[in-house]
């Protein structure tokens, strides 16, 4: 399955979906299940951070906390896969954030993105579920 | 020499022995020249970055209410990031 930025997001906020992503994410940091996002998907956390007045460190934090996790992979995308994923923009028309999400769900045929962004509902080759779906 | 026995997967295996034995000959060792590649650049990368905030006890535990500041959904702020990149383009 592939983890969308709002997920890491709804951690950090500790608001009304914290406890259901923070289940979620420990699941994968044990390694009970396996999970892809992208380093383009982890700079909209850190851009979020810096937005909001976060410190170099908090940042930090947050970036060496993923290399921790047994069950995350961090798919690196090239230009290649951008190129790509405007395809899935025209085809789909989702925004190019989702786009590149949806590309790496279908290169990687991982069927699932956990995401609380209901524009991939719209996306037939797709299911979209959210921690709460997930958690025990 | 140390010993190390690991298991990976058998995808990871299967392309892992090939790439190894083209690489290194078919001969023995080969294997082991392969893995202490990977493991020496593994060790190399995660020490230089762990020198910058260390061993987190819990990873998850350690951004839980970071932004607990901050009023507005995850997928607000996702949002927000898509905004703030355009207008750094733009700039």
């Amino acid at each position: 399955m592939f983890i969308d930025s709002n997920i890491f997001l709804e951690v950090e906020l500790a608001q009304e979906h914290g406890e259901a992503s923070r289940k979620f994410l420990k699941m994968v940091q044990k390694g009970e299940v396996r999970a892809y996002t992208t380093d383009f998907h982890l700079d909209n956390v850190v851009i979020v951070m810096e937005n909001y007045g976060k410190s170099w460190r908090d940042i930090a934090v947050f970036l060496a906390s993923l290399l921790h996790y047994r069950g995350l992979t961090i798919y690196p995308l090239l230009i290649y896969d951008k190129i790509k994923a405007t395809e899935i923009m025209k085809e789909e028309g989702l925004d190019f954030d989702d786009s590149l999400a949806a590309y790496v769900v279908k290169k990687l045929n991982l069927k699932v993105v956990v995401s609380y962004d209901s524009d991939f509902d719209g996306v037939s080759w797709l299911e979209r579920k959210v921690p709460e779906d997930l958690v025990p | 020499m140390g010993s190390i026995k690991v298991n990976v997967s058998d995808d990871v295996e299967k392309r892992f022995r090939m790439l190894a034995m083209r690489l290194f000959g078919y001969g023995k060792g080969a294997l082991s020249v392969a893995a202490e590649k990977a493991f020496s650049e593994w060790v190399a990368r995660v020490s230089e970055v762990l020198e910058v905030v260390g061993f987190l006890d819990d990873p998850v535990d350690a951004i839980y209410g970071m932004l607990s500041h901050v009023k507005k959904s995850g997928v607000e702020l996702q949002h927000e990031a898509r905004k703030i990149r355009a207008r750094k383009v733009k700039s």
